[in-house]
């Protein structure tokens, strides 16, 4: 025994064990480690190191194969903001995060309020709501595909029933990037009814049960107890349709190639034929980079400033 | 007025129903139908022949593709539940040194979206010779930072005590992981089955570029092949390949739907 | 022989901050049901936790049995444990729960089934072997927690507050059937609460810690005569013990509460100072006509509350409440003048700077009058 006959005269035998290893101190770190390694290899090899070697390749020219030639500075990034091309994918990209964000939230919250409403069947109503959620992005780009056709599509009928004249709508550079829109708020839909849907059913029911003792109707207590307490929900989902908008490529693929006139050439789409149809790595990784410090960045101004109103309990 | 008031709440709700699903009965309504019909601009079919399914099944290897979707949707399902649960363990159960900084490490990675890092992971894959392999189309999705917060989030709610009744037992930490974390998460293993599946089985960009002969197609993929091939003509072929690709999905969803909406939360909120 | 011994154990979290535990001494005998209480945040469970081994022991020695267990796993100290939430697993059945602990120590399936059998049949689980603990009461629950502690037929069984969950009629009817349990088997029972009735009627003896330190150790009607100080004065004893601060004259031989209010008393010891005097409830007595002893002074009531069986009253003395307790059913109304009687031998004396115990009356151990009752 280390310890024989500890004095209890105030001398406090020291257990900080001179005696135990490094290897027996950081026990409970390499435990740790084991059951984290699986991730920390897959994040190292699949999401650190890309990020660096993307940053690294933007600053390159690249050959056929990809790999960086000359080291050129920052000369992508300038000739990509001096190119048209380029900034109208910008601009593309935030008219289309225009036209989905606010009002994928906005249907969704008015679905959600819909299908919290205590009624016979609702069950079958709210599975009607999630559907999308289902649909993959190929799957509902070649349905709404055949929605839009001009001369087949049920959308040019229903409208030509109203006596509007047929529009070519992936066609015409003034519609092409509203009919993805379109497209794009119906996928959204699923995701974040169910979402928002969730946050409703979590608001304390007695919150309503005391508000309608003190006489508040239904937009009162939609105005001061539901948005209020669903903030976190709303901002949540704000900030992940953001992002994926910001993401897109399925629709544009199917729906339109990008174009007409490089009008719905989003970002991801102008990056991917960039890299893997015209093989330059360089420019390509550019642009992700600048896709990457602008969902950083709208992440974080997002932050700052919604969170601030978001309430949290 | 009750009565008025529910009568009105049924029509707006049938009425959305039916705008919100109409592109899937539209879908399923046109693989019915022959080309004239198509052409004729039809919303009913004459007749519920099977045609188009057949049709469909013979332009591609569709089956095949599918085959392809399933499996490597379960792979990476299971893949990813066995990856970000022990993640989770280790950020719930074991205190240890660095444990903010490998937690904020792994925060970041939300912050990088996919698309950032996909030009040097297709090198990657290509250096591996996973091309044309379920290995790039699983292996890359096994650790993310969602599904080890979802889980994250359920684990802590298991008491801590339940944690020292089984160390006073003499459970380590793998036999208290396998024997009690895993049983009791059950619920939340299955809501981050249920996302995971979806999103698999939905991707569209990375299965794009990491397969290039037909026999490792997806299904999401081979849809793009039967659109582009079938385009001007065949439209009933088409959507007969969309409802087959769709229906698996919109199975899942339909059956999962409840853990999904109470697991998505958890993990996205609290 | 000692059980569980601590000697100067400390705890403290990280380098710099407070101490939860400071230099703590105890033994704790074989077979003994030691109970700790004190305050929330006073350091009892983290104490109890580090006898477990779920906590670190910072600074002093711990030993079981005679040995040195500073470092031993949990698992290694043969101790079982009864938490406060019972930490039953939630998908395992009862009798899963109950032989968790065997399964995982290789006892074979015979001697498993036969001190399941015998706990259960001791708790009335029986019935109860194949349902979730979700589908269970919270006394059922509790008892399942506590047959795994028997089960593991450990010589130690740590509890902490294993009763707090439970309503009051089934907590009185559990305090007596882990104390029978305990008695049965000789276990050596460390019980953590703060539930000063359970430390009283449970415990051999108590300890009473406050901000990680040791208060007072003893069996618990001599605290309860002794208080060391007046933390533990006024933290065992409901209602809680009367203070006031008074003034101890050695000449006159006076104790002055207030210029109406003096007491006759000989404390050799004390030199002529202010003290806090402290007086318990039932030591307010009704005024007895020809008791020497008594010193009789009127108050007036600011409060009732009629109990049934006893009544509690409250008046000022000083800037302090006093309450009153008697016997019977008083029909008293605020603002009423009574007379009451109080007992100069009966009051505890405490110093005013340190609030340690100077003086305590030996009226109150009843050895002799207990001689005479008992066959």
């Amino acid at each position: 025994m280390a310890m024989e006959n500890p004095t209890t005269t105030g001398q406090v035998p020291s257990l900080n064990m001179p005696y135990r290893t490094f290897w027996e101190k950081t026990r409970r770190f390499q435990v740790a480690l084991l059951f984290l390694l699986p991730s920390l290899i897959l994040f190292s090899v699949f999401v650190f190191y890309p990020l660096f070697r993307t940053i690294y390749l933007s600053f390159f020219l690249t050959n056929q194969k990809g790999l960086p030639t000359v080291f050129v500075g920052f000369d992508n990034f300038i000739q990509l903001f001096q190119s048209a091309d380029f900034l109208q994918s910008v601009k593309a990209t935030f008219l289309f995060i225009l036209y989905t964000v606010p009002a994928s939230v906005v249907i969704s919250l008015f679905l959600a309020l819909l299908a919290n409403e205590k009624l016979k069947g609702i069950h079958f109503f709210r599975t009607i709501f999630a559907s999308s959620l289902g649909v993959s992005v190929a799957a509902a780009s070649v349905t709404w595909l055949f929605i839009f056709n001009p001369t087949m599509g049920v959308l040019n009928r229903i409208i030509s029933l109203f006596g509007i004249q047929e529009i070519n709508w992936l066609a015409d550079p003034h519609w092409a990037l509203l009919a993805v829109s379109m497209t794009t708020i119906w996928l959204n839909l699923g995701f974040s009814f169910l979402i928002i849907f969730g946050g409703l059913q979590n608001i304390d029911q007695s919150l309503y049960e005391s508000s309608s003792i003190d006489g508040a109707g239904y937009f009162y207590q939609l105005r001061r107890i539901t948005i209020p307490m669903l903030s976190p929900t709303l901002f949540f989902i704000m900030t992940v349709s953001l992002i994926n908008a910001f993401q897109t490529f399925g629709q544009i693929d199917l729906l339109t190639g990008g174009g007409p006139g490089q009008t719905t050439n989003l970002m991801v789409y102008a990056i991917y034929k960039d890299a893997f149809v015209n093989f330059n790595f360089g420019k390509a990784s550019a642009e992700v980079v600048i896709l990457f410090l602008l969902i950083l960045i709208v992440t974080l101004l997002q932050f700052k400033f919604v969170e601030k109103k978001v309430h949290y309990q | 007025m009750m009565a008025i008031k529910r009568g009105s709440l049924y029509v707006v709700l049938i009425l959305i129903a039916l705008l919100l699903f109409f592109p899937i009965i539209y879908a399923f309504l046109v693989s019915f139908m022959s080309t004239k019909e198509v052409l004729m601009g039809h919303l009913i079919p004459k007749s519920f022949s099977l045609t188009n399914y057949i049709d469909a099944f013979q332009a591609l290897p569709l089956l095949h593709s599918l085959i392809n979707s399933m499996l490597v949707s379960i792979i990476t399902t299971i893949g990813q539940i066995i990856v970000c649960s022990l993640a989770a363990y280790a950020f719930v159960f074991i205190e240890f040194r660095g444990r903010q900084f490998l937690f904020f490490l792994f925060v970041s990675t939300m912050m990088i979206p996919w698309e950032a890092s996909i030009i040097p992971n297709f090198v990657t894959v290509q250096k591996l010779g996973w091309i044309n392999h379920y290995a790039a189309l699983t292996i890359p999705f096994f650790a993310t930072a969602f599904g080890t917060f979802l889980l994250r989030q359920h684990f802590k709610t298991i008491p801590k005590e339940l944690h020292e009744a089984s160390r006073m037992a003499g459970l380590g930490h793998l036999s208290f992981f396998l024997k009690v974390v895993m049983p009791v998460s059950k619920t939340s293993l299955v809501t981050l089955g249920i996302y995971c599946f979806l999103t698999t089985w939905n991707s569209y960009l990375w299965p794009l570029l990491v397969t290039t002969d037909e026999r490792s197609r997806t299904a999401q993929i081979g849809l793009r092949q039967l659109h582009a091939q079938e385009n001007v003509t065949q439209w009933g072929v088409v959507m007969a390949g969309v409802v087959i690709v769709a229906i698996p999905t919109l199975l899942v969803l339909f059956l999962g739907q409840k853990h999904l909406q109470k697991g998505l939360m958890d993990g996205a909120v609290k | 022989m000692s059980e569980v011994e601590l000697l100067n154990v400390s705890k403290l979290y990280g380098n710099k901050q407070p101490y939860i535990i400071k230099n703590l001494d105890v033994n704790i005998e074989s077979g003994e049901f030691f109970v700790i209480v004190g305050p929330s945040g006073c350091g009892k469970s983290t104490l109890l936790r580090m006898i477990a081994g779920l906590e670190n022991i910072s600074e002093g020695v711990l030993r079981i049995g005679g040995e040195m267990a500073n470092h031993w796993s949990p698992s290694q100290r043969d101790i079982s444990m009864v938490f406060q939430n019972y930490a039953l697993y939630p998908h395992l059945n009862v009798r899963e729960n109950i032989v968790f602990g065997l399964r995982v120590k290789k006892i074979s399936p015979e001697e498993r089934e036969k001190r399941l059998l015998e706990a259960c049949e001791m708790l009335n689980l029986t019935a109860y072997l194949n349902r979730k603990p979700r589908e269970l009461s919270g006394g059922q629950r509790q008892r399942v927690a506590l047959a795994r502690a028997i089960v593991s037929q450990s010589p130690i069984c740590l509890m902490d507050e294993p009763l707090s969950n439970l309503d009051a009629k089934l907590r009185a009817h559990m305090r007596g059937e882990i104390r029978k349990i305990q008695r049965q088997f000789g276990t050596t029972m460390i019980y953590v609460t703060h539930d000063q009735v359970e430390a009283m009627t449970m415990g051999d003896r108590m300890m009473i810690l406050n901000q990680g330190k040791i208060q007072q150790i003893g069996r618990p009607i001599d605290i309860y005569n002794h208080p060391a100080n007046t933390f533990v004065a006024s933290f065992i004893g409901s209602p809680q013990m009367n203070m006031c601060e008074a003034y101890y004259d050695g000449n006159s031989q006076e104790i002055r509460i207030n210029k109406d209010l003096k007491l006759t008393m000989t404390l050799p010891k004390l030199k002529t100072s202010t003290y806090i005097i402290g007086l318990r409830p039932e030591y307010i007595h009704i005024p007895q006509p020809n008791n020497p002893n008594q010193t009789i002074v009127q108050v007036e009531i600011n409060h009732v509350e009629l109990l049934g069986n006893d009544t509690l009253f409250s008046f000022q003395i000083n800037d302090q409440q006093w309450i009153a307790k008697w016997n019977g059913q008083w029909l008293f109304e605020p603002g009423d003048k009574i007379s009451i009687a109080l007992d100069a031998d009966e009051l505890c004396v405490f110093d005013k700077d340190t609030r340690q115990l100077v003086h305590s009356s030996t009226r109150q151990d009843h050895d002799e009058l207990q001689k005479g009752v008992l066959a």
